[in-house]
């Protein structure tokens, strides 16, 4: 596959998204995507099987049938707005992103105070990563209405994306005080888990799960509760439960792309590499953000699959170029793929640091960057922001990990059997990529055991 | 207060701030496609939203009164077209102008998929006179036999609604080019349609409002047509407003009804008489006489026009738009849905 064919693709690709909505379009290099066998595609699955509710497509439809049929009615182009936003949660596509912006510039220009109107605006430039934007738009909101729940969960989201934590938390509390439902207690769980509290966090995702059915969640969003719980349970190595609450996630939406990938994620920490691959497959076929791409691409490395493997590696950067057309932002993912893969490293770097600037104090941005750093042999600043990215405690296996090599290569060799062990006890197959090197490592610096 | 029946209510029903807050609920956490760690695009429930009340006597049975609470603002588009499982809904009466309810008419509903089992009871049992009985139990989408006499039916309808809601937002800015927009026109609505003989209710002067709860846990609440809507301003108050009773209107809302009138430039006299009158948010009825708003409400009452005109002393008198729906003589009285 060479490097000229994938950038034509690449290009086509581009030219075609600006209009296309769905990600099938995105071809995997050589031979065309796995077809699904059989399972419903995600389009597909936007009926959802709730008693009288619209699928997406049908809620999308109806709104601009209204619009088009009273083109100053800014209330139905902020609804269709909202419909745009749902199916990009639903299959990811970056044109989606597009078309909700332009409905609520639309329904902003016919009333410039419509308060859903500007709370969708800070939605979209949240989903664009401009989170400074977010927080003042949503700051904007409730400042005009106090009290305002909507306003009061993006400024938390918000801060919580600038590295805000106590700004974030105090956001929470707030919210959590005006009503206790599921998107609440998700947001208080994906607190209390960057707070490296992940029993506290998984107790909270529990009772999101079943306060959103209750509350009548669509099947997309009971799948998103689900899916979060899995992660976390995943992000403990508890494997079975996280494999549970994956199908658990896919059999309310089925098709839901980040659950196959969760699934995937399992089968891998179990070696089950070629169900692994099959899945992603699936996800990549349809939503193939750099992520995931590079997940399907270190699958086939481990599975000895390397050509397979370069050719995911290949696609990485024009579907980052995709979605920069599209004004979102991946560069966080691209620098950690950069830094995995020891391509790049000035470009790690850079990018690693111009998401640190945007988000100052977000401590996943600190950790690709304190990667970037590292890969790139400038150590000293990368304990830097290495300690900036565990400052909050989170017990999370990569950061560990990425702390424990670092160390381990400044000469701090206790620090490092501290983070390397801590890393896989937390979860013992976290990475395909790292998790044996941890294991190594730990091995060669001596176990804690022999100190 | 319910003999002064002139119901000085301005704006839009329950259903414009039952819109906003769908659309406004909580924030949907979402993110670039690049992340998935984001809460789903979750709103609040439309299923416990009270959208508009009526209380009027019935068409079919001059001794009997018809009470009418809508719920779930564009069913199936925002919201299934179900009512949520162990929610309390509520149609509460006063009987003695005392803004308390002496008894209360309790309908829950059983059930996940499209048609849902519905109870209807009497609480309380000794002011209700019925020991505690269930009065009705069936299926949603059917007509039930009450126990007493009357008939209950609850389902999906067309909205009886019918608003400029486009101009109202825009700040009043009604009847553009001499033409109004009804926003509601075409859309459903969940309805509970209650139909019981009058003499059950009480005495011919009556007070009616609607209530969902979650656990004990106050939901949502009216009376008269767009009260919270029009007069509180914030979440913050709105929230108070759905969450507080009846009897604690005057103290904890007046200012705010007094401050928006004068606000609409009426005097301080006129602003304390209408706040007099308006709260508590009750719907007042006077169930031996078939007329509509001020009366009570009926499905046909152009509310919204006699509103306007009371919130801006007459200098607005309509918001040019007429109702819609083919209402019927014959219960269930609402239109089938679109």
């Amino acid at each position: 596959m060479s490097n000229s064919r994938l950038l034509v693709a690449a290009l086509a690709l581009l030219a075609v998204a600006v209009i296309a909505v769905s990600s099938h379009l995105l071809s995997n290099g050589g031979p065309a995507a796995t077809p699904d066998n059989g399972t419903a595609t995600v389009a597909d699955t936007g009926n959802a099987p709730v008693a009288g509710m619209l699928s997406t497509d049908d809620f999308i439809e109806f709104w601009r049938r209204r619009v088009d049929h009273d083109p100053a009615d800014y209330i139905s182009y902020t609804e269709l707005a909202g419909g745009f936003l749902r199916r990009a949660r639903e299959i990811g596509d970056v044109d989606s992103y597009s078309r909700a912006g332009a409905a609520v510039e639309q329904a902003l220009k016919l009333n410039p105070k419509y308060e859903t109107a500007i709370s969708y605006q800070a939605n979209v430039q949240f989903a664009r990563h401009d989170f400074a934007g977010a927080l003042e738009t949503s700051q904007r909101i409730f400042s005009l209405n106090p009290g305002s729940a909507q306003a009061l969960a993006l400024i938390g989201d918000s801060d919580l994306e600038l590295g805000r934590y106590d700004e974030a938390q105090s956001a929470y509390d707030s919210l959590s005080r005006i009503t206790q439902t599921s998107p609440v207690l998700s947001r208080l769980a994906h607190l209390a888990e960057l707070k490296g509290d992940p029993s506290k966090a998984i107790g909270l995702a529990q009772q999101a799960v079943t306060a959103a059915a209750d509350e009548g969640t669509s099947p997309e969003g009971q799948a998103w509760y689900d899916l979060q719980l899995a992660n976390l349970e995943f992000n403990t190595g508890d494997l079975d439960s996280a494999q549970m609450q994956y199908r658990a996630s896919l059999d309310a939406f089925p098709g839901y792309v980040h659950a196959l990938a969760g699934l995937a994620k399992v089968n891998a920490a179990r070696r089950e590499y070629d169900e692994a691959i099959a899945l992603y497959r699936q996800v990549v076929a349809r939503y193939p953000v750099p992520e995931y791409v590079a997940a399907l691409g270190d699958l086939y490395l481990v599975a000895g699959r390397g050509q397979e493997a370069q050719q995911q590696y290949g696609l990485i950067g024009a579907i980052d170029s995709l979605y920069k057309a599209n004004a979102i932002n991946t560069d966080l993912q691209m620098a950690l793929f950069f830094a995995d893969h020891d391509l790049k490293l000035d470009d790690a770097v850079t990018q690693a640091r111009e998401v640190y600037a945007r988000q100052p104090g977000n401590i996943r941005a600190a950790d690709v960057l304190a990667w970037a750093l590292y890969k790139s042999g400038q150590y000293g600043e990368a304990m830097a922001y290495s300690e900036q990215a565990l400052r909050l405690g989170t017990r999370d296996a990569l950061m560990l990990f990425h702390a424990g090599m670092l160390n381990d290569k400044i000469g701090n060799p206790d620090a490092a059997r501290e983070y390397l062990s801590r890393a896989l006890q937390i979860n013992p197959r976290f990475s395909v990529l790292y998790a044996d090197q941890a294991r190594q490592s730990l091995d060669s610096l001596g176990s804690l055991a022999s100190r | 207060m319910r003999k002064l029946v002139i119901s000085f209510l301005l704006g839009a029903s329950a259903l414009v701030a039952a819109l906003v807050m769908l659309t406004t609920g909580i924030a949907p956490r979402l993110s670039g496609a690049a992340d998935h760690l984001d809460a789903p695009f979750v709103k609040t429930d439309g299923r416990i939203d009270i959208n508009d009340v009526y209380a009027f006597q019935s068409p079919s049975n001059p001794a009997n009164t018809v009470l009418i609470m809508t719920t779930n603002p564009l069913a199936g588009v925002l919201s299934p077209t179900t009512y949520r499982p162990g929610a309390d809904y509520r149609l509460n009466i006063d009987r003695n102008g005392d803004a308390r309810e002496d008894i209360s008419y309790r309908l829950s509903f059983e059930g996940n998929g499209p048609v849902q089992d519905v109870t209807l009871r009497c609480v309380p049992a000794a002011a209700c006179g019925n020991n505690g009985a269930v009065l009705a139990r069936g299926k949603t989408g059917s007509t039930i036999p009450v126990a007493g006499g009357g008939s209950l039916r609850t389902g999906l309808f067309d909205d009886p609604f019918f608003f400029d809601l486009l101009a109202f937002r825009k700040g009043l800015a009604f009847c553009p080019g001499g033409v109004g927009t009804n926003f509601f026109a075409g859309l459903n609505v969940m309805a509970i349609v209650l139909e019981v003989p009058s003499a059950k209710l009480g005495p011919s002067h009556i007070g009616v409002w609607a209530t969902t709860s979650i656990d004990d846990q106050p939901a949502d609440r009216m009376g008269r047509p767009a009260i919270n809507t029009v007069f509180n301003h914030t979440d913050a108050d709105k929230n108070a407003f759905n969450f507080g009773k009846p009897i604690n209107d005057q103290r904890d809302f007046r200012s705010n009804v007094v401050n928006t009138l004068l606000s609409l430039g009426d005097s301080q006299a006129y602003a304390n008489a209408i706040a007099d009158v308006l709260l508590p948010d009750i719907l007042t009825v006077d169930t031996s006489s078939p007329a509509g708003f001020l009366n009570g409400r009926r499905l046909q009452d152009d509310v919204i026009d006699t509103e306007l005109s009371v919130i801006s002393n007459g200098a607005i008198t309509t918001d040019c738009v007429a109702n819609d729906s083919a209402f019927t003589s014959t219960f269930p009285y609402l239109a089938p849905p679109n």
